[in-house]
């Protein structure tokens, strides 16, 4: 049996978009990392080399992270990262990646696998936490997140880091 | 209410009640199992209630061929690696854990290993991970009334190397018997039993409040609760009643299909920081954090909490208390049972009366924040937060 057009349809946009929020959500991370105590505090705890792969489903697209010198950085890919977080279906991820679902409901949802120490993602799920409260309006954080994280860094400075890297 | 999404399992044949221990060699049988290694520790060994499994057991189509009863309280991949090896050096097909927590989850981490077909079980660390592997019949045997463990998807397992408790998650984990006898905790000592109750308690309040909640595990944690109120003050008052005892193993065992589906959240995630760090039994931190956290958690739990009077305190507290008042009278009756088990057996009501010490108050709030249990407290929790629970309960 084939899948329907529609569907193929479907996941091509899916993951697409999610492609494209991976994207910001790493400059979020770099730009909250800057001009955000709490990130940057977490972060400079993870040991160098320490590494992340967000995926939005098995054999498809990823966000790969690495602790470096420099704070955190993308790498083009991780062949045994420390932590592996990968969706179950890319609707699974579509639903988290667009604000619908927070990390921990998808956590409770059982919508994601992990793989490595859930001590050590507890420190990225925080850091998530505060990335989304920076990157989606409040009407989305309020239903997403247990509690909104207040914004210590300025909005327009952190917005103008998501989208032009400086 | 229904959650948008849930997944639920409690996949373990449970045998309950007289000559449960009896039927294990039929079980085994139909899971192809002949030879069986058994797996305990050295105090059950001692006073004889492995004993009683193995002359329960022993049947001419089941072969005992070997037993390994140096499991610590604390157990840790060194074990677990060499019980592996054993299993492996006898030719075995099958496990049997008789035992506490402690058994259980080394017995859950060799067959793990064993199935999986990996030398180090570090390789599998994490939630969700692992594959079905090959199946290796596996029984559990509860000989406290507590940890749940015959029925959960955890294990966690000590790395001794960096002393760092690891989480193992999955539905592959649970046994494929869970067997409830009341000959396996007869014997409990009074404060034993007050605190490994209270732990089931604790996992059936937290199995009915956090995140993953939904109508399967909050029928298991509801039914748990009602007959843990029923029979916990009488197991500590009379240890030798045969049918309070397989209440409370009931009790547990529900308990812990009611948190292997909905998690554990705040109480769990503080108390293993204090078990790692100022290592308190595991019940004793259940028990006295239990009535602080709930305080912590009331502003998003009230709801839950004020349904919970109906299950701890029955039917006439409830039909009597306003609904603004019964989440408050749900917390009391926690209390009242902690200061009463203190009364008949000791069980300690404050942290000062263990081992936890002020200045460490840090280290343990640091811990709590990374234990895998917080994600799924309904309510955010900051280091604060655990510092003023912490400073509260001492």
């Amino acid at each position: 049996m084939k899948v329907s057009i529609k569907r193929k349809l479907e996941l091509k946009v899916k993951i697409f978009i999610s492609k494209v929020i991976l994207f910001f959500l790493y400059r979020g991370f770099k730009a909250t990392y800057k001009y955000d105590k709490r990130v940057r505090e977490e972060i400079d705890n993870w040991e160098e080399g320490f590494s992340i792969k967000l995926q939005i489903a098995p054999n498809k697209p990823s966000l790969c992270l690495k602790k470096t010198k420099k704070g955190i950085e993308k790498q083009a890919s991780l062949e045994k990262p420390d932590i592996l977080i990968c969706f179950k279906s890319v609707d699974a991820a579509f639903l988290v990646l667009t604000g619908r679902l927070g990390v921990s409901g998808a956590y409770a949802g059982h919508r994601f696998k992990l793989s490595g120490e859930i001590s050590q993602a507890m420190s990225f799920v925080r850091c998530v936490d505060i990335v989304e409260a920076y990157l989606f309006p409040k009407f989305i954080t309020k239903k997403i997140l247990k509690e909104v994280p207040k914004k210590y860094a300025n909005i327009i400075t952190t917005y103008r880091y998501v989208l032009f890297n400086f | 209410m229904i959650p948008k999404y849930y997944e639920f399992q409690n996949s373990s044949k449970i045998l309950s009640g007289e000559f449960a221990l009896e039927n294990i060699s039929s079980e085994l049988n139909m899971l192809n199992a002949k030879r069986v290694l058994i797996l305990s520790d050295k105090t059950l060994e001692k006073i004889g209630t492995l004993q009683t499994v193995i002359d329960a057991i022993s049947t001419q189509d089941l072969e005992i061929v070997g037993k390994y009863t140096e499991i610590p309280p604390d157990s840790s991949i060194e074990i677990i690696n060499e019980i592996t090896s054993l299993y492996k050096k006898l030719d075995c097909d099958s496990i049997v854990a008789v035992g506490g927590g402690s058994v259980i989850d080394t017995a859950k981490g060799v067959r793990m290993t064993l199935s999986q077909q990996k030398d180090n079980i570090l390789e599998l660390v994490g939630c969700e991970m692992i594959t079905y592997g090959k199946h290796i019949p596996f029984v559990a045997i509860p000989t406290t009334s507590g940890t749940g463990s015959e029925a959960t998807l955890v294990a966690v397992i000590l790395d001794k190397l960096r002393n760092m408790k690891m989480e193992f998650i999955s539905y592959f984990l649970v046994p494929d018997v869970s067997v409830l006898d009341s000959r396996m905790t007869i014997s409990l000592p009074a404060k034993i039993t007050a605190s490994t109750g209270m732990d089931a308690l604790c996992h059936a309040i937290e199995g009915y409040t956090c995140l993953q909640k939904n109508p399967m595990s909050d029928a298991y944690a509801i039914s748990a609760i009602e007959i843990i109120r029923d029979n916990l003050i009488k197991a500590v008052e009379n240890g030798k009643d045969k049918k309070v005892r397989l209440a409370m193993a009931n009790a547990s065992l529900m308990a812990g299909v009611a948190f292997s589906n909905s998690m554990v959240g705040l109480i769990h995630a503080i108390g293993h920081a204090i078990g790692g760090i100022s290592h308190v039994p595991h019940g004793d931190a259940m028990s006295i954090l239990m009535p602080h956290c709930m305080k912590f958690n009331k502003d998003k739990l009230k709801d839950e909490y004020a349904k919970l009077l109906l299950y701890i305190a029955g039917p006439e507290v409830y039909a009597t208390t306003e609904y603004e008042d019964r989440a408050d009278k749900t917390i009391e009756y926690v209390e009242n049972m902690l200061y009463k088990l203190n009364e008949i057996c000791g069980l300690p009501t404050k942290l000062s009366q263990t081992n936890v010490k002020k200045e460490d108050f840090n280290n343990i709030a640091k811990k709590a924040l990374d234990d895998g249990a917080m994600i799924v407290n309904p309510k955010q929790v900051n280091f604060e937060d655990v510092i003023e629970i912490l400073e509260k309960a001492f």
